[in-house]
């Protein structure tokens, strides 16, 4: 590029400001944002704070297709967005969101033939074509995938179908909204390492997300929005450990916190910079912990940092054997009608005021358990017990006074009209008293914070608290085991610390909490037991605080370990 | 609110082009739902087709119709291909229903139904009669074999057995159909042009 | 259900062909069974050359025995309504066992029963050796709008997926103590709750692939192109000329008979 000439800058942003239509405030102000070429740019917020809009925005979707007042300059790859129509702004820029299977168009049977069709649309002449979508399978590795179907694939294989779909235009812009958020940590790695590799051959992205962890190890800079106005700007390691991140609700990235929490307990010198990675915080605790080992020789072990103040205050109490059990599966078996053997022989109890993560690779039969918990599924072999009664002679409707589960795809739970209806549901299905009903309903209801929004339609709000009327839905029938799947998926650091409150609350209530969950650093910040799940078997059932050397391999081949664990595990 | 490009040939947006083919899947999909887990006597196979015509308008509702039945030829019976042209006046009924805001009350749904079910049936029974001889296979057959008995033609008979079946399962569907936009959130009515309608 | 219907995937005569060949061919036989008249042309046309296509398609028994899954009921229903109950003034009866057949009523319905064979074999015999892809991409060649193309498509691929959410909302819904085995009322309590969040959460779903047809430039100004090609040999092509005038040839024959007659 020649350095005397205007550098190139393919996202160029002044004093933007836009407001939906209908809508009394904006959802961006005031943005002035220049991304350089090949710059891994993460934009970061609570959900609503116009990290979609800003994507929508560089992409022509906003004012496009989702029409409002625009005002202000946008230059993406030197086109205005405001008077350019999406069919020639998709050669500039491409948007890819968390959605991956929304965005498979569906038209075309196989990911060879998916990534040509927008070149098909847009007139490429057939051998150009060919070259192009050979190009976009290599740079995305999914070259082996070219004659499967798209709906055929995982999460993660989808997602990188889409950017090749859309990289096939040959955009050099790229905006990411969430793409994160239906993958699990291997398929989240293997994004970073797809777009890192993108970056290096000189796309532009714009990344919005809220997993702060995996901004901290892929982008070259962070933005922090609140409510549509640029909060910071600047390098990761200064943004994501901004105080003013923490007073709007943002949060730190794990790392950043547990080392300001070490810090005030004298484990980490108060002149080292926090770290956003595991690398720097395990760097910051190991030097600080040579200092004191030199001035008082304390051992390794003291430096881990105390992330379970309650946990660990409370000592490890054995499992209390004797606690009334609220679902118990003995040797249970299950084979689906297609011949897949998803179960294998699990047999695992549940009992009163316990706190149980249930974590597993994707296929080990963890959504299969989850099934029978509640009846849904019931043992080709063995048998489950819930509340006592055998779930082969009785219904899934009683079974639900005992045990409520809360399934990830909450779009298939939410049908009423307002919050509180939806809420009202599942108490009602069982029967109490009007008066129990009601109490029921408002205590949940404040649980989740859901107060301002009680008379709102559960699709009017943004997909976080949507998350939360589901769980309040189910919280409100008040029974003994509440199992969530992935309750942390796509919700605000402000909101999983909420869920944290509401299962140590219902713990303190003799309630029992089962949590599947790929998210490890909450599970071990939140719950007592791990049961690991492999081939339909439970390769391990141990509290988080007894488990070895051995054990905590296991784990960490199947899963990962939480950040804490992994400081003691890989040795320092 | 909003908009996107339309296609020039055919005149829908792509909201439309987006929204037809899910609630043809789910006609497919409603069709076998309530009948395996509800196991209730309704087919409610049109719910889809309503649905886009009462939103989207009778075009957008005759071209769901038509495809619906097109898709269920391709998918599992081709004896179906003939009742394509039904669907699709189905979909053009509630496309109309839409445009004169049938929506907005219960019972003028419920009557939007009854007037579908009886052109429908008036539709079928020719292509009934002439294609499959008066009957389908299945359980209503009795009936066409009662209104013969009776001394009515087998295009007389095949058009009673639909009146009498027919008004039954539209008024159902598009009741639910009512229920369902009624209690629909802003944002997405916005979205599909019904909430200025 | 799998994603491309009834298609089989096989080397054999049909699918060699260009789908525009097979739509005429499937077109002409319609025609010519309610053209020509019936029982025999229908009997001719089934024998005669859709089952002698299906076998040189290597699809002969898949082709049977879907054609006689999908109209064994009616079929049966067509011997015992119309063989018992047809209106007719002629009263010739046959015995079969304790039941009295009307003469009239059987012959309407091996008359239909013969139509019917070809009416749905021979678009059956189309699906079962044409990918879908290639039927649309083809009629789309020849006029089709895309839009249409496009809805087929994605509705086809769509079904097992649409099918999989109807089953999670069931499990959501009586996982919230939603009463599905119960009496009758119980279940008719539950349509709501099985029903709206499917239909909600395809308008959500339609919001995002809106976006997604969009970010493909489907609605793109311009001359489009296509990927893959479909053979159209000349020899195919006289053919389907041939087939069409054969339809129209008919068509004229039928209608000078009629008036003549």
């Amino acid at each position: 590029m020649n350095a005397v000439l205007q550098p190139y800058t393919p996202i160029a942003l002044r004093n933007v400001t836009f407001t939906y239509a209908g809508a009394t405030e904006p959802a961006l102000r005031d943005v002035t944002l220049a991304v350089p070429a090949g710059q891994i740019c993460a934009v970061i917020g609570r959900a609503g704070a116009g990290k979609s809009t800003l994507c929508a925005l560089c992409t022509g979707f906003v004012p496009h297709f989702f029409r409002g007042r625009l005002s202000g300059d946008a230059v993406v790859d030197g086109l205005s967005i405001a008077s350019h129509p999406i069919a020639e702004l998709v050669r500039h820029v491409a948007l890819v969101s968390g959605n991956a299977f929304s965005q498979i168009s569906g038209a075309r049977f196989t990911v060879y033939d998916e990534v040509a069709f927008g070149l098909e649309n847009l007139g490429v002449p057939r051998p150009e074509m060919i070259e192009r979508v050979e190009w976009a399978l290599r740079a995305l590795g999914i070259d082996h995938l070219r004659d499967r179907s798209p709906y055929d694939l995982s999460g993660g294989q989808q997602q990188r179908i889409v950017i090749a779909a859309a990289l096939a235009m040959r955009p050099p812009v790229l905006a990411l909204d969430e793409p994160t958020s239906q993958l699990d940590p291997p398929a989240m790695a293997e994004l970073a390492d797809v777009l890192r590799a993108l970056s290096r051959q000189g796309i532009t992205m714009l990344v919005a997300e809220h997993r702060l962890e995996w901004i901290a190890d892929l982008a070259e800079r962070v933005v922090a929005l609140d409510r549509g106005a640029i909060l910071a700007d600047g390098a990761p390691a200064d943004v994501l450990t901004d105080p003013r991140l923490c007073e709007h609700g943002i949060g730190w990235p794990r790392p950043a916190q547990m080392a300001a929490r070490a810090r005030a307990e004298g484990r980490w010198a108060p002149d080292r910079p926090l770290p956003i990675t595991v690398a720097g915080l395990a760097a910051g605790l190991r030097a600080a912990a040579s200092d004191q080992d030199s001035v008082n020789g304390q051992d390794n072990a003291s430096c881990l940092p105390a992330m379970r103040p309650q946990n660990e205050l409370d000592g490890v109490s054995p499992i209390d054997r004797d606690a009334e059990p609220i679902v118990t599966l003995d040797e249970v078996r299950f084979t689906y009608p297609t011949g897949v053997a998803a179960l294998r022989g699990v047999s695992l109890t549940v009992r009163r005021g316990e706190r149980i993560a249930l974590v597993g690779r994707n296929g080990a039969g963890k959504s299969t358990l989850v099934r029978h918990l509640n009846g849904l599924l019931r043992p080709s072999q063995g048998r489950t017990l819930v509340g006592g009664v055998d779930t082969r002679t009785t219904t899934v409707a009683r079974c639900a006074r005992h045990v409520g589960v809360v399934f990830q795809d909450v779009r298939n739970q939410l049908f009423a009209r307002t919050v509180r209806d939806e809420i009202r549901f599942g108490p009602r299905n069982l029967g109490f008293t009007p008066e129990k009903v009601h109490a029921l309903v408002e205590a949940a209801i404040d649980a989740l914070d859901l107060r301002d929004v009680v008379d709102e339609h559960p699709y009017d709000l943004p997909p976080a608290r949507r998350r939360l009327v589901a769980i309040a839905a189910v919280l409100a029938m008040d029974t003994a085991l509440l199992v969530l799947d992935e309750p942390t998926a796509g919700l605000d650091n402000a909101s999983i610390g909420l869920l944290m409150r509401l299962i140590d609350d219902l713990a303190a209530r003799q309630r029992s909490v089962l949590v599947v969950s790929h998210d490890l650093d909450f599970c071990y910040e939140t719950l007592d037991r791990v049961v690991l799940m492999r081939d339909g078997q439970i390769a391990l059932d141990r509290r988080f605080a007894e488990l070895d050397d051995a054990e905590m391999e296991a784990l960490d081949e199947d899963v990962g370990l939480p950040i804490a664990l992994r400081l003691r595990y890989v040795s320092m | 609110m909003t908009t996107s490009t339309t296609s020039q040939r055919s005149g829908l947006s792509s909201t439309a082009l987006a929204l037809i083919p899910i609630a043809i899947a789910i006609n497919v999909a409603l069709g076998q739902l309530v009948q395996s887990v509800l196991k209730l006597p309704i087919y409610l196979d049109s719910i889809g087709t309503v649905l886009v015509g009462v939103l989207l308008g009778p075009l957008a509702g005759a071209i769901t119709g038509l495809l619906a039945n097109v898709i269920w030829g391709l998918t599992l019976a081709p004896s179906a291909l003939p009742f394509a042209a039904v669907a699709a006046v189905i979909g053009l009924m509630a496309g109309y229903a839409g445009q004169y805001g049938a929506i907005y009350s219960w019972w003028k749904m419920a009557l939007a139904g009854v007037i579908t079910g009886v052109v429908a049936a008036a539709i079928s029974a020719p292509i009934a009669t002439y294609v499959f001889g008066g009957v389908t296979g299945a359980g209503t057959d009795v009936l066409v074999a009662m209104f013969q008995n009776l001394g009515a033609s087998v295009l007389g008979a095949s058009f009673m057995q639909g009146a009498v079946s027919d008004p039954l399962d539209k008024t159902i569907t598009y009741l639910i159909v009512w229920a369902i936009i009624s209690a629909l959130p802003k944002r997405l009515l916005a979205r599909f042009g019904a909430a200025d309608q | 259900m799998q994603r491309t219907g009834l298609f089989i995937e096989r080397a054999g005569f049909l699918q060699r062909l260009n789908p525009l060949t097979k739509v005429t061919g499937v077109l002409l036989l319609i025609g010519a069974t309610f053209l020509l008249p019936a029982p025999l042309t229908g009997a001719a046309l089934l024998a005669g050359v859709l089952l002698p296509l299906a076998f040189v398609s290597l699809i002969g028994r898949r082709f049977l025995d879907i054609l006689l899954k999908t109209l064994l009921p009616a079929l049966i229903s067509l011997v015992l309504v119309q063989g018992l109950f047809f209106p007719t003034s002629d009263p010739t009866t046959v015995a079969v066992g304790p039941l009295l057949f009307r003469r009239a009523g059987l012959q309407f319905a091996l008359n239909t029963g013969s139509r019917l064979l070809v009416v749905a074999g021979a678009p059956l015999l189309l699906f079962q050796t044409t990918h879908p892809g290639t039927l649309v991409q083809g009629l789309i060649q020849s006029g089709m709008p895309r839009s249409i193309g496009y809805i087929l498509l994605v509705a086809l691929q769509l079904i097992p997926a649409i099918s999989e959410r109807a089953v999670g909302v069931a499990e959501a819904q009586r996982a919230r103590g939603l009463e599905t085995e119960g009496n009758v009322l119980q279940r008719i309590r539950g349509v709501l709750p099985l029903i709206s969040p499917l239909i909600v959460g395809a308008l959500v779903e339609a919001e995002a692939r809106a976006i997604a047809i969009e970010a493909r430039a489907f609605n793109a100004p311009g001359p489009k192109t296509w990927l893959r090609d479909i053979p159209d040999p000349r020899a195919e092509y006289a053919a389907r000329i041939m087939m069409l005038a054969a339809l129209g040839a008919l068509i004229v024959w039928r209608i000078a008979w009629f008036f003549s007659g």
